[in-house]
């Protein structure tokens, strides 16, 4: 069982100017977001690179936590776009709880076309308190299990 | 039919976001000047009057985008706004409207 969990939100933007509304669960197995990315996925394609397409907000934890304030740019059309730089976050995240926000498009209208954003949440199966951080070696098997599967995600 | 204040402390309460104070917060738009700005970190405003703004009045914020349609003259929902808040008013209009918004510091 990998313990990195990855979880995906996508929407489209079909207008300039369009507001989308979001409201997302994340599955009840995953106790933990320790991180997110936002990219912008399909469609919108421009020479130069766009510093900014639009803004993103999210909430998590039924509005319990604003935790995401993000602008979201389009990378040039030859642009090699392969990175994939999650920033941190440290949500505990509640068992079937939304994550609500909005997104916003900047795009000027001259250089409109419609494009899908994804967002990447980056999560973890395991409560934080379920991780054993003593450096010195658990007698308990399915502690090291734990453990092991923690330093993969520092790793990561 | 909907009591504003009620609604509004038992949604913070299931937030569990404890209220400092909550006041009313009146917007006063003037002929000549269509863009009002003003800040709201901290805080929540809750719209209360959005049944009597002209349509397409748009009021963006951080955690909220609304732009006013036939529909809110119906509907007795509260939106709610937070950080940075801009309103619009569409160029066209006549009555320039006092917006309200119940304030909730937090």
């Amino acid at each position: 069982m990998a313990f990195i969990r990855y979880n995906i939100l996508r929407f489209q933007v079909e207008s300039s100017g369009q507001t989308i509304h979001i409201n997302h669960k994340i599955p009840a197995y995953l106790k933990r977001c320790t991180g997110f990315l936002v990219k912008h996925t399909k469609g919108l394609r421009s020479d130069k690179y766009l510093s900014e397409i639009g803004w993103l907000n999210l909430q998590f934890n039924n509005l319990k936590e604003n935790a995401i304030a993000a602008v979201v740019a389009c990378p040039a059309l030859d642009e090699v776009d392969d990175k994939y730089d999650f920033q941190a976050l440290e949500i505990t995240l509640k068992s079937g709880a939304l994550v609500s926000g909005i997104y916003t498009d900047t795009t000027p209208i001259t250089s409109f076309s419609p494009y899908s954003i994804s967002v990447y949440f980056k999560c973890s199966a395991l409560e934080k308190s379920t991780i054993n951080t003593d450096p010195k070696p658990s007698v308990n098997p399915s502690q090291e299990y734990a453990d092991s599967f923690y330093q993969e995600d520092k790793l990561c | 039919m909907l009591d504003p204040i009620t609604y509004i402390k038992e949604q913070l309460a299931q937030r569990e976001i404890s209220i400092e104070l909550h006041r009313f917060k009146k917007i006063v738009t003037h002929v000549g000047l269509n863009r009002y700005e003003f800040q709201a970190y901290n805080e929540l405003l809750f719209l209360t009057n959005a049944e009597r703004l002209p349509i397409g009045t748009r009021i963006i914020s951080d955690t909220n985008i609304v732009e006013i349609g036939p529909e809110h003259a119906f509907s007795e929902g509260l939106e709610e706004f937070s950080g940075l808040v801009v309103i619009v008013i569409p160029a066209h209009v006549t009555d320039y409207p006092v917006i309200e918004f119940i304030q909730i510091l937090i």
